[in-house]
């Protein structure tokens, strides 16, 4: 977000800010990024000038790596893309004014990466299809068959259900804290995102995996490890 | 699309998902306007649209 050349040329510069970072271990060393400190924690920010900001999909991906160097050397409170405030003494005064609160998120998130999970049902795709790529003699035929799909998808749905269920409680079991995603739609069957223990990274993808391969008719996706995005939320 | 890229795109869109919409959002006091839209409130909240979301906007406004 943050362009590399002379910012100081502009009139109004404000702060970007990153995240919030526990800062009593090691130092920042990613350059134009600085640390705004307060006590044991930091803000990551860099400063432009208003005018020169960038808004598009790949300053929001930039941004999201940048938070992802953060997070390899940092414990990490990821801020939102767009974060700004008018100077270094609003950062500074944010994070006295909310100390205890970032530093409890900290202790909260410390060592854990999130992974988030969507389960595709192949199945219910595949069913709501058929109908569609037919030609029907009869229209009693086509309602028929509508009738068949529609049962044949509850079904899915309940049976995914079960399975759903099933393999949530077994990640929840190598994971700290889990915020399933009530809105689902498509075939998407369930999306839900963990905050896993750094050490249990591994062992928590070979869990996904061997999932996987007891129900083939789902299909998985795991993305992370991420920055705790899910696992901060509040203002 | 082949299966690599696929994934690569979902893994964007799963980032682009997570900075947008997660992370902590801290009270500011700027406002920033892009394309004459404000995309952040002066002095209680620091509210911010998805870029996206903030396009389609600027579009649907009337002429």
């Amino acid at each position: 977000m943050i362009e590399g050349s002379n910012v100081f040329d502009q009139k109004v510069l404000v702060c970007c800010v990153y995240g919030i970072v526990d800062y009593s271990a090691q130092e920042l060393k990613i350059p134009p990024l600085y640390p705004v400190v307060y006590r044991d924690i930091a803000a990551v920010v860099g400063t432009s000038c208003k005018e020169r900001l960038k808004f598009d999909r790949q300053a929001a991906i930039e941004y999201g790596h940048t938070l992802e160097v953060l997070h390899r050397d940092f414990t990490l409170i990821p801020c939102r893309f767009g974060t700004f405030l008018q100077n270094e003494h609003t950062v500074s005064r944010v994070l006295r004014e909310h100390y205890c609160v970032y530093k409890k998120k900290l202790e909260e998130v410390k060592d854990r990466h999130e992974f988030g999970l969507k389960i595709m049902s192949e199945k219910k795709a595949q069913r709501s299809n058929v109908s569609n790529e037919r030609r029907w003699e009869s229209g009693k035929e086509y309602l028929m068959q509508k009738f068949y799909d529609y049962r044949t998808h509850i079904e899915a749905g309940q049976d995914a259900k079960k399975a759903t269920d099933v393999i949530h409680g077994e990640l929840q079991r190598l994971s700290n804290m889990s915020l399933k995603d009530t809105k689902v739609n498509g075939n998407v069957v369930f999306s839900c995102n963990y905050l896993v223990e750094k050490r249990r990274k591994s062992l928590f993808c070979s869990k996904v995996q061997a999932l996987q391969g007891m129900y083939p008719e789902l299909r998985f996706l795991l993305t992370g490890p991420w920055p705790p995005y899910n696992f901060v939320a509040g203002n | 699309m082949n299966e690599i890229d696929a994934s690569q795109n979902v893994t964007v869109l799963e980032l682009l998902d997570r900075v947008l919409n997660k992370g902590v959002v801290i009270a500011g006091d700027v406002t920033i306007s892009v394309a004459d839209i404000d995309l952040l409130y002066v002095g209680v909240k620091l509210l911010v649209c998805s870029v996206e979301t903030m396009e389609q906007d600027k579009k649907n406004l009337p002429a």
